[in-house]
């Protein structure tokens, strides 16, 4: 067919001026083989590549052979309106490599790729004509339903979910978030409820730790083991809210290392965040731009380089959501150049726009980009943020969807403090990026299926059933339309709010057809979708990309004490000169719990040299005053 | 030149001198030149001076003569425990005269729970009676309370401190918080005085004592491991970052890793009004000592932030010193006995922590950064007195050689060598952390207030002779940015329209447990006094034909249900 042509490949991928590939040099480059270290031996590049069948090309279109087909009978007579469907010609796009095959699904699940597949008959097909067709995205951060001061964000899972398949996205991770004091499980189970009876596309949750005990902790276990959650979010922010101190986030980040799941954390410094609502309220700005002055992009930053020490102190996998600024940005990528395993979430509101709308003489257009952490007012941010996502230093990005209308952000109208922080994003997140990081060549379009859909996948523990094409894949697809333009407006939009912080933008790229659970939910522009379609996705924990290196440094970081000689030289008598007030000696050593049985092992080590184990006592009681090698002047000071 | 015996020093050398000969080195420039004292003053710089006959001479040909260091960070004679560090006032300063040091700054340590005030006259008391040198105080906050602001004021107007400690460490004990030390730091810009921060994030080092106790390791090798290079790093970095949110000038004591030292120079970089000082300790060894066999010198290592294991950071360090990203060295002087050290020897959290350090740290500096090329002679002057008086405020008094400043001067040879050991230390203690160091450079004569105190490798001090160095507030050096910066960093509001659309109604459907909006703001304690900035924009206002006050009785019980251009679902969803 003429859609079977082999597109000349894009402009980023060739050598400036020519449409061909590099020819790689043979002999005497810094990167070339070893001259003759493949003769006389066979590879099977197939076998190599981590796709399924179909999967051996490069990214050089090329036609591929025939596929030699298990024997299949055709099923016969494909009852009409089935979930069968078949996408020809398209070009696959995996985080990986791109190449062109056709895709069979069945039963919401991708059941062959490949050319000239045998499939039954009267099935439906998609002529894609040489479009991409790539994994659906997943945005991992959103919070449809939100209740907040009795009131309840005003994009349900219904509306939410629709919003993200129009976008392109077939997936959202949902943040739960319980009341302080109340329990998770129960919070757990009321969003489950909310949002299986309204979501049209596949879900999963996190939950947030807003307050931590000891049976937080048993909840968090259970939410493990058979909640399918494994990843929680702990706050930084919201002084005498939510905020957790650094002796919890170290207690919640070790109980999260030990149950293999992930660390989330909302990175801000909430007690100076306070005290500068304090300032600013008393300097009488009370409008949307005092949050941005309230929360400058250093709390932000500082906060990120704490969480960021803490999980590396307790050897925990740490995912900051929403990088909104430069430097929060930076100290993730040099932690990472230090090795820390850390995952940076920047999202839509981040990389499509900037935080100079605060001063917007509108007070509902600025209020409606109220989010914490705030905009960067910095207009290079959104083009710095997306080179880091186009780099690998942010690995994944999500909407922060949490949108409340002007009316309710107007309960904030004479203190900013007040307004209900959330931005919109969910529907427009895949374009957001397509056009400032791939339309501008600062990302590949593999690169873009990795930080839209197959890191989130990875990083979750939901991979390869979510964010690859391949066999035996669940059948979220979506055919992407690098050329599309479509200007983004609150006027067509599909959320339920009058403002869209991205208003006006022209964006390139766009979902042309979506296909969720194996069924068309957008194609030729209108929408078909269920509400209650969408399933849960259990996580479970231990994801592997996240906690191989975790296991591995558990292994090596076991400390040693050092085997030493016992002290039993003189002690300094401190019971008979306590001064009133001084802390006594014991306050220091009392938070330690009952001593471990551990202390004979060294003890015991030196009854060899003569002296006993319990001649130890004798240095409490009797002092030495001429010790061995001493001088004199040990005791004549004390 | 007549050498006129130990027990008539005082008397004889009647305050004249005369150095002839030397190289006068300052931080800016050197130059040959002779110097007359009198007085305990410097009263003539340069050649063929003419003075009172029978004035002593000193001969200081082919070496340096240098303003007398500077240790800005001394802990002499602190109550720990109920025990009191080795090191008194007069035995420290006699080591610091020893080493070339003429002047310490010593930390006030106030018991949890005492004033600050007392806790300034107790120290003025014991320093005044002991001290062989002229000293200055800095104070440590122990404690947050409320009146914590009043005592400060006082000591910044009538006592003459202009420093102030706050620790990050040490948890339920000194520890700040951040919200505290926000307002701290709000306190001590007003006033004029210069943060000071003990950096490490102390609710992470207990939970990772209890995990090391618990694991059974109790030796000293369990203070390097709990408190690891990052902890360190983090809390300069947040402490950075509520100084400039404060806009206050901040000053990181003891800088001892190279992460902490990293983001220092970071934060310089960016425009930060930060001062990173390294110790003798971190720039003249390693913390690997900490694994030693031999307990008592293992212990004798221990002092907070610890000393880096990583064997590269004292080279690292005295490169960021010589590069100017760290400022001022001082020694953390802090020393206990081994029988002291002991009674944490079956817990290493229970030992009492410092190093010592006052004798060797000019040497250790010279060796370090001159010797190996880093600095030249004018840094070494810089980092070693020079940044020390501009920061704390007396400059040009001390810390320069020039006409009018106080006569505290060091003949330095930099060709003699010296191996450092405690055996012929001028410490109370048996164990020095650079045992065996082989330093070039030393003082061949000290002079502090106009008299000579070391000549001949003989130590002539005078216990009780020095004085309290009184300092002023906003120190040129560092409060002439934070000023430019406070007038520039006015906020100001959006003068906007009154917002007139529909407002979500919350009172009815306000929840028992959801916070009010009012709760969040409600800790405002009214510590800065409101500036009439509103006004201004409201008045702006009132020219578009509403009025000022128009909207006080108004907005609250209208409801306007259909704004202008608003759309039908406003209402429909919520």
């Amino acid at each position: 067919p003429a859609e079977r042509e082999p597109r000349p490949l894009p402009v980023y991928l060739a050598r400036p001026g020519t449409t061909a590939q590099v020819p790689r040099q043979k002999y005497g480059g810094m990167f070339c083989s070893v001259e003759g270290a493949f003769e006389s031996k066979t590879l099977d590049f197939g076998a190599l590549s981590v796709g399924q069948r179909g999967a051996r090309g490069s990214r050089q279109p090329q036609p591929a052979a025939p596929e030699p087909e298990p024997p299949r009978e055709p099923p016969a007579a494909a009852a009409p309106g089935s979930d069968r469907l078949l996408i020809k010609g398209g070009r696959i796009v995996n985080d990986d490599q791109s190449f062109y095959a056709d895709i069979y699904m069945e039963d919401g699940l991708i059941k062959q790729i490949g050319d000239n597949l045998i499939v039954p008959g009267g099935v439906k097909t998609i002529e894609a004509n040489g479009k991409m067709v790539i994994p659906g995205g997943i945005d991992v951060h959103t919070h449809l339903q939100m209740p907040y001061k009795g009131m309840t964000a005003v994009d349900d899972f219904f509306q939410g979910t629709k919003a993200a398949l129009a976008g392109g996205t077939t997936m959202i991770i949902d943040h739960v978030i319980p009341e302080p004091e109340a329990s998770l499980t129960e919070a757990y189970e009321k969003w489950r409820e909310w949002a299986d009876g309204k979501t049209c596309c596949d879900y999963s949750l996190h939950v947030d730790i807003t307050h931590w005990n000891d049976s937080v902790k048993q909840e968090v276990q259970m939410l493990i083991k058979e909640k399918g959650v494994n990843s929680f979010m702990v706050y930084m922010a919201y002084k005498d809210l939510y905020q957790m101190s650094n002796t919890e986030l170290y207690e919640i980040f070790s109980c999260l290392g030990d149950l293999g799941a992930i660390a989330q954390v909302h990175a801000e410094n909430g007690d100076i965040i306070e005290q500068e609502q304090t300032r600013m309220l008393e300097m009488g700005i009370t409008g949307p731009e005092g949050h941005v002055l309230s929360r400058p992009e250093e709390l932000e930053a500082e906060a990120v380089f704490r969480a960021i020490t803490i999980a590396s102190q307790t050897n925990c996998p740490l995912y900051v959501t929403k990088v909104m600024s430069k430097s929060a940005a930076d100290i993730i990528s040099q932690a990472r150049k230090k090795g820390n395993v850390v995952f940076g979430e920047p999202i839509t509101a981040s990389l499509g726009t900037d935080g100079t709308h605060y001063w917007s003489k509108n007070w509902a257009k600025a209020a409606a980009f109220v989010t914490s952490p705030p905009l960067s007012p910095d207009p290079t941010t959104p083009d710095y943020i997306n080179s880091l996502l186009a780099s690998g230093d942010l690995q994944l990005s999500g909407s922060a969807h949490c949108t409340f209308s002007t009316a309710q952000k107007a309960i904030g109208k004479d203190n900013f403090t007040g307004i209900p922080e959330g931005t919109n994003g969910i529907e427009e997140r895949m374009s957001v990026i397509w056009d400032k990081a791939v339309a501008t060549g600062k990302m590949d379009e593999n690169q873009f299926v990795a930080v839209t859909s197959t890191n989130a996948a990875k990083i979750f523990n939901m991979y390869p059933r979510k964010g690859r094409i391949a066999v035996g894949s669940d059948s979220d697809l979506v055919i992407w339309d690098p050329d599309a333009v479509k200007i983004v407006s609150a006027k067509s939009h599909q959320s339920v709010t009058e403002y869209n912080i991205f208003e006006g933008m022209e964006l390139r790229g766009a979902p042309l057809v979506v296909i969720c659970q194996g069924k068309i939910m957008l194609e030729d522009g209108n929408l078909h979708v269920t509400q209650g379609a969408g399933r849960f996705i259990p996580c479970s924990p231990f994801p592997d990309y996240v906690y191989k290196r975790i296991k591995a440094r558990r292994k090596m970081a076991e400390m040693h004490a050092v085997p030493r000689g016992m002290y039993d030289g003189p002690v300094f008598d401190l019971t008979a000169t306590p001064k009133g007030g001084t802390p006594a000696g014991s306050t220091r050593g009392s938070p330690t719990r009952q001593t471990p049985p551990v202390r004979n092992l060294h003890q015991s080590g030196f009854s060899l040299s003569g002296t006993q184990v319990d001649e130890g006592v004798r240095s409490a009681s009797k002092r030495i005053v001429a010790p061995p090698g001493g001088r004199s002047n040990i005791t004549s000071l004390s | 030149m007549s050498y006129q015996g130990k027990k008539n020093i005082p008397r004889i050398t009647s305050d004249r001198l005369l150095i002839k000969g030397g190289k006068i080195v300052n931080d800016d420039q050197s130059f040959y030149a002779d110097i007359y004292v009198e007085d305990s003053l410097i009263k003539q710089i340069g050649e063929n001076l003419i003075v009172p006959g029978g004035v002593k001479t000193l001969d200081a040909y082919g070496q340096l003569v240098m303003p007398g260091g500077i240790d800005v960070h001394t802990r002499l004679q602190m109550p720990v425990m109920g025990m009191t560090s080795a090191d008194d006032f007069y035995q420290g300063t006699k080591a610091a005269l020893a080493g070339g040091t003429t002047m310490i700054l010593d930390h006030v340590f106030p018991d949890s729970g005492m004033n600050l005030l007392a806790a300034y006259d107790q120290w003025r008391e014991c320093a005044d009676n002991k001290a062989c040198c002229d000293y200055s105080l800095h104070i440590d906050i122990t404690r947050w309370h409320e009146s914590i602001k009043e005592e400060l004021e006082a000591l910044v107007k009538d006592k003459g401190v202009n420093s102030f400690l706050v620790f990050m460490a040490y948890k339920d004990k000194l520890q700040c918080t951040d919200a505290q030390m926000y307002e701290i730091f709000s306190i001590i810009r007003d006033l004029g005085a210069i943060a000071q921060v003990h950096a490490e994030n102390g609710d992470i080092i207990d939970e990772e004592q209890k995990r090391l106790l618990e694991l059974g390791i109790t030796g000293p090798e369990g203070h390097v491991l709990s408190h690891p290079e990052e902890v360190e790093a983090e809390a300069v970095y947040r402490a950075i970052t509520i100084a400039k949110q404060a806009n206050c000038p901040l000053y990181v004591t003891k800088v001892m890793s190279k992460g902490a030292a990293d983001v220092i120079a970071q934060a310089k970089r960016k425009g930060t009004v930060v001062y990173g000082e390294p110790i003798t300790a971190s720039l003249g060894t390693d913390g690997s000592h900490h694994w030693s066999k031999n307990w008592a010198k293992a212990a004798a290592f221990v002092t907070s932030p610890p000393i880096s294991p990583d064997p590269t950071t004292s080279d690292y360090l005295t490169s960021l010193l010589s590069c100017g990203d760290l400022q001022v060295a001082g020694s953390a002087h802090c020393t206990f006995t081994t029988a002291q050290k002991a009674v944490g020897k079956d817990n290493f959290t229970l030992i009492p922590e410092g190093t010592n350090g006052i004798e060797e740290r000019m040497s250790i500096i010279w060796e370090k950064c001159v010797a190996s090329g880093k600095m030249d002679e004018n840094d070494f002057v810089a980092v070693t007195s020079t940044n020390a008086a501009k920061i704390f405020n007396f400059y040009p008094r001390k810390g320069r050689i020039a006409v009018g400043s106080d006569a505290d001067l060091v003949i330095w040879n930099p060709k003699a060598t010296k191996i450092v050991s405690a055996k012929t230390h001028h410490l109370n203690v048996e164990y020095n952390i650079f045992e065996g160091t082989e330093c070039r450079g030393s003082p061949t004569v000290v002079i502090s207030q106009g008299k000579v105190v070391l000549e001949d490798g003989n130590l002539f001090v005078i216990q009780g002779s020095g004085r309290f160095v009184p300092r002023k507030t906003f120190p040129d050096f560092v409060y002439k940015r934070i000023k430019a910066r406070n007038r520039l960093a006015e906020i100001h509001g959006v003068p906007r329209g009154l917002y007139d659309g529909p407002v979500h109604d919350v009172i009815v459907t306000a929840k028992a447990a959801a916070p009010t909006p009012t709760s969040r703001i409600a800790p405002c304690s009214g510590k800065i006094p409101t500036f009439p900035v509103r006004n201004l924009h409201l008045s702006g206002f009132s020219l578009s034909g509403s009025q000022t006050d128009d909207h006080i009785a108004r907005r609250p019980a209208q409801k306007i249900i259909a704004p202008p251009g608003g759309r039908s679902n406003i209402t429909s969803l919520s």
